[in-house]
């Protein structure tokens, strides 16, 4: 059974339509990719699967369960996190208060662990414990983000740009890590304006163009395909 | 379009006949009943709610008080039109009764101008020191401003102006007020309530057209700014403590007002109807009618006095689906409940700049800096192609070293880039150069002049427009709202000429939404999309209306932080060819952060790197490309062959 399946969903910004009719699939294990221009509906997918801009129609199946009309902490408690676009930090708690956030609905005994595991991917917010998030620079709080959605210990990880605001040194250990959280078992989907990068890591791509599905492949054939390259891969 | 008037057209005629159907109401009703009693409070509720939406709504300022400018326009009403001075005897334009009686007894219209005026003298009285503050603290403030006109009232009994002259008259109140009594009219009485009615009707549509015509007008759209994001609208050029005021001396005058008519037409001002529930009560009504909307002013009316009915279930529902844009404005009142959230983009400190004390040992540290400026002349022997030139510029946080001692300049016409690892300390460099921070040690001078520690809208106005990093739109404004606000420093209409439109500010208005719109369409944003909320748009596109916003004012010197952040390789790529657009066709000068070394490559002329707040390296994009130092802290391997 596939982990996550969206059937011809359709989402709405007031009356301008987002998303005309998106349908996706992701098996447990994999890691997907949407990429495509500004305004083509990645980030929209994603809020529309966390719940955050519910779709008008259409279905989402999460694990068999209908998960299209359910509030966004419910959508958590059933194993999704987000790290949403533009971060979205608590600018006023610590670090480590933020991290602690991405554990709230957690009931087992390994938040510990999972956050000496964030600290370890990213050294700076460990320097950074008991600074509040706030006054941390743009790409400090990409990266708290990142590992706050990571506390959660998802089954399916929605990562909304990851790279956006990294220097480039970190962008590469952000796609390492990337990589390595999806080989321990996390199901991931991602989007990413850097395709590059974002086709280096998934299994599997999807490109989106105003709304809809345009182009669906194994991200190694896309990597080729020389429409993707010229539009999206900057060759 | 067409549809688009059409539609305009049937606005207008389902607003006259409603207005009409309001109108002609008291004659279905008997001259004395209940009902009209009620609708004429109710549309004296209505001025005043609309008048705190000025100030609430739009520019996003927590009054808790407003009590107090509904007691300033009623006491004003019983000091000049009631015979509670009976020492006095002036009598001005008033009918043969009120002539017959001592006192002074002044002309109803003629009093409510004084009453105008008098609240909006309290209001900028009040208002100067106390709108330097955010949020919270201005909500406290006003809180107690209205106790204590409420005080005073209770009081003023024993507070004698004069001999004979009194404040007030305490709890017993000023009574009997002059009713209305105008030239060529029946003067009012309490036996026929219809009078009253049109009075306070002709009130409400008075301060109904002034909030419309405030509302889309450069005024209106800084404080809807204001309201939205002070940062970036003090960026954008906007005065805060003087547009501030504006609204806050505006929704006064309302309230004034029509606490003069409601003084005439309950015959009494009492202290006792000054107490602070009356500021909620009129809150109530902003609130629950939509923060913002003017509209709701009046629907609010209906639900804050029908005992809070829940919201209609489809209302709940519409606002859901309407999704983020409809739900905004309340965050504005979120926002004033907590403390102000800081973020990277923004100054640490609760004032929007550079007020905020530096910790002592900076300070000293500032005047060393700029004793050592002098005797080199370094002030003013600045190399005259420099359009900046920044020395020995630092910054420290309590403790913390953001920015430590870092020269740099910017040749006139040049693209220039400022890369290095996250928390270098390159955004806060940007917010010295910009005069959201105050830098602790340096000098900047710009165009050669010093800009060191200015007010960021005085920068602004001098020629240094820029992008936030975390993009900073205003979000309850449409794409093209947002640039204009941009040229807010170059449009001249203010508050009277915005509310009666002239010919003037109507050809401005033109002027400048025709410039939006081209500016718009210069960084490529596709035509449909300038007239949709700018929260609705996509990230790459916010990003281009921010370039959009700080081109609106013309700049000289054009900071962009992150630009590319949210594109895809082919927009950067457009991005890229945007700057070279920008220097070659405007002769700008571009100062950029950016973590794209695709574009900072391809773009810069030359390239200064921060790492700790430092300046570790320096050069053509080459010798920095090749550096061991930059590519050990910032480029990694991997970078070499982008």
């Amino acid at each position: 059974m596939s982990m996550l399946v969206l059937d011809d969903i359709k989402t709405y910004y007031g009356n301008i339509q987002a998303l005309k009719g998106i349908s996706l699939t992701v098996e447990p294990g994999e890691c997907v990719t949407l990429i495509g221009s500004n305004g083509a509906g990645k980030s929209t997918t994603l809020r529309s699967i966390s719940g955050l801009t519910p779709p008008r129609t259409g279905s989402i199946l999460f694990e068999g369960q209908e998960i299209a009309r359910m509030a966004p902490q419910d959508i958590v408690s059933l194993g999704i996190s987000q790290s949403p676009e533009g971060r979205r930090c608590f600018p006023r708690m610590t670090v480590a208060e933020n991290l602690d956030m991405g554990a709230y609905l957690r009931r087992d005994t390994d938040v510990e662990q999972d956050r000496d595991r964030v600290y370890e991917l990213f050294p700076r917010l460990e320097e950074r414990s008991k600074q509040k998030a706030g006054t941390m620079s743009g790409g400090e709080q990409q990266m708290l983000a990142i590992g706050r959605a990571l506390m959660a210990k998802p089954k399916l990880l929605l990562l909304d740009e990851p790279s956006m605001g990294i220097a480039p040194i970190l962008v590469e250990r952000i796609y390492e890590t990337i990589a390595e959280i999806n080989k321990q078992g996390t199901t991931i989907l991602l989007v990413e304006q850097n395709a590059n990068f974002a086709l280096g890591v998934s299994h599997r791509a999807y490109v989106l163009e105003t709304g809809k599905v345009a182009l669906s492949d194994e991200s190694a054939k896309l990597r080729e395909n020389p429409d993707v390259q010229k539009a999206y891969l900057g060759a | 379009m067409t549809s688009a008037m059409g539609n305009r057209n049937v606005k207008i005629a389902i607003f006259l006949a409603g207005l009409f159907v309001v109108a002609i109401l008291p004659l279905f009703f008997n001259e004395s009943s209940g009902f009209i009693d009620d609708c004429t409070l109710a549309l004296a509720y209505i001025c005043m709610a609309l008048g705190l939406n000025i100030i609430v709504g739009f520019a996003g300022l927590l009054d808790l008080g407003y009590v107090a400018f509904f007691a300033i326009g009623a006491y004003t009403m019983g000091w000049f039109a009631s015979g509670f001075y009976a020492d006095a005897d002036i009598h001005l334009f008033v009918g043969e009764f009120a002539s017959s009686i001592p006192g002074i007894h002044v002309n109803f219209l003629i009093v409510l101008v004084i009453a105008a005026a008098l609240t909006t003298l309290a209001g900028i009285i009040i208002g100067l020191p106390t709108l330097r503050l955010r949020g919270d603290y201005i909500a406290i403030v006003t809180l107690a401003f209205g106790e204590i006109i409420h005080r005073i009232a209770i009081n003023g009994d024993e507070v004698k102006i004069a001999e004979g002259f009194p404040l007030t008259n305490g709890r017993q109140g000023i009574t009997p007020v002059d009713k209305i009594d105008l030239p060529f009219l029946e003067p009012f009485t309490s036996l026929n309530l219809r009078p009253w009615y049109w009075v306070a009707l002709a009130l409400a549509l008075f301060v109904l057209f002034v909030n419309f015509r405030l509302r889309d007008s450069r005024l209106g759209r800084a404080w809807i700014a204001l309201r939205e994001d002070e940062v970036a609208a003090i960026s954008m050029g906007i005065p805060a403590v003087k547009t501030k005021l504006l609204a806050y001396g505006t929704g006064a005058a309302f309230g004034g007002m029509s606490g003069a008519f409601l003084a005439s037409y309950l015959n009494t001002v009492n202290a006792d109807q000054f107490a602070f529930s009356f500021s909620i009560f009129v809150l109530a009504m902003v609130i629950l009618g939509g923060l913002g909307s003017i509209w709701g002013g009046g629907r609010g009316r209906g639900r804050a006095d029908v005992h809070q009915l829940p919201p209609h279930p489809r209302r709940a529902q519409r606002r859901a689906e309407q999704g983020r844009a409809r739900i905004r404005p309340l965050r504005a009142v979120v926002r004033h409940l907590r403390l102000p959230a800081r973020d990277h983009d923004g100054p640490q400190t609760r004032r929007p700049d550079t007020g905020a004390a530096p910790p002592d040992g900076a300070r000293t540290g500032h005047r060393r800096g700029r004793h050592r400026a002098r005797p080199g002349g370094a002030m003013t022997d600045s190399s005259p192609d420099l359009i900046l030139d920044a020395r020995d510029v630092s910054k420290v946080f309590g403790g913390l070293t953001a920015v430590g001692g870092v020269d740099f300049a910017i040749p006139r016409g040049g693209i220039v880039s400022l890369i290095g690892p996250n928390g270098a300390g390159k955004t806060t460099f940007f917010n010295m150069l910009t005069g959201l921070y105050k830098p602790t040690t340096g000098a900047i001078l710009f165009d050669g002049a010093p800009i060191t520690g200015g007010r960021p809208d005085k920068i602004m106005a001098r020629g240094i427009a820029r992008t936030f990093q975390n993009i900073r739109l205003f979000g309850t404004m449409s794409a093209r709202e947002n640039v204009m606000v941009g040229e807010h420093a170059r449009m001249r209409a203010g508050l009277f000429g915005s509310v009666l439109r002239t010919p003037r500010v109507r050809r401005e208005e033109r002027h400048v939404s025709d410039k939006a719109a081209e500016e718009l369409a210069y960084v490529g944003l596709a035509a449909n999309t300038f007239d949709q909320l700018a929260i609705n748009l996509a990230y790459g596109d916010q990003r281009r209306v921010e370039i959009a916003r700080a081109l609106a004012s013309d700049p000289k010197l054009l900071l962009l932080d992150e630009p590319t952040a949210g594109m895809n390789p082919q927009e950067s790529d457009e991005l890229t060819a945007l700057m070279h657009r920008l220097r070659d066709e405007r002769g700008l000068t571009i100062l950029l952060i950016e973590h794209d070394m695709k574009v900072v490559m391809g773009v810069s002329e030359y390239i200064t790197v921060l790492d700790h707040g430092e300046k570790i390296a320096e050069g053509l994009p080459d010798e920095v490309r090749a550096d061991n130092r930059v590519i050990e802290a910032y480029l990694g391997k991997g970078a070499m062959h982008e």
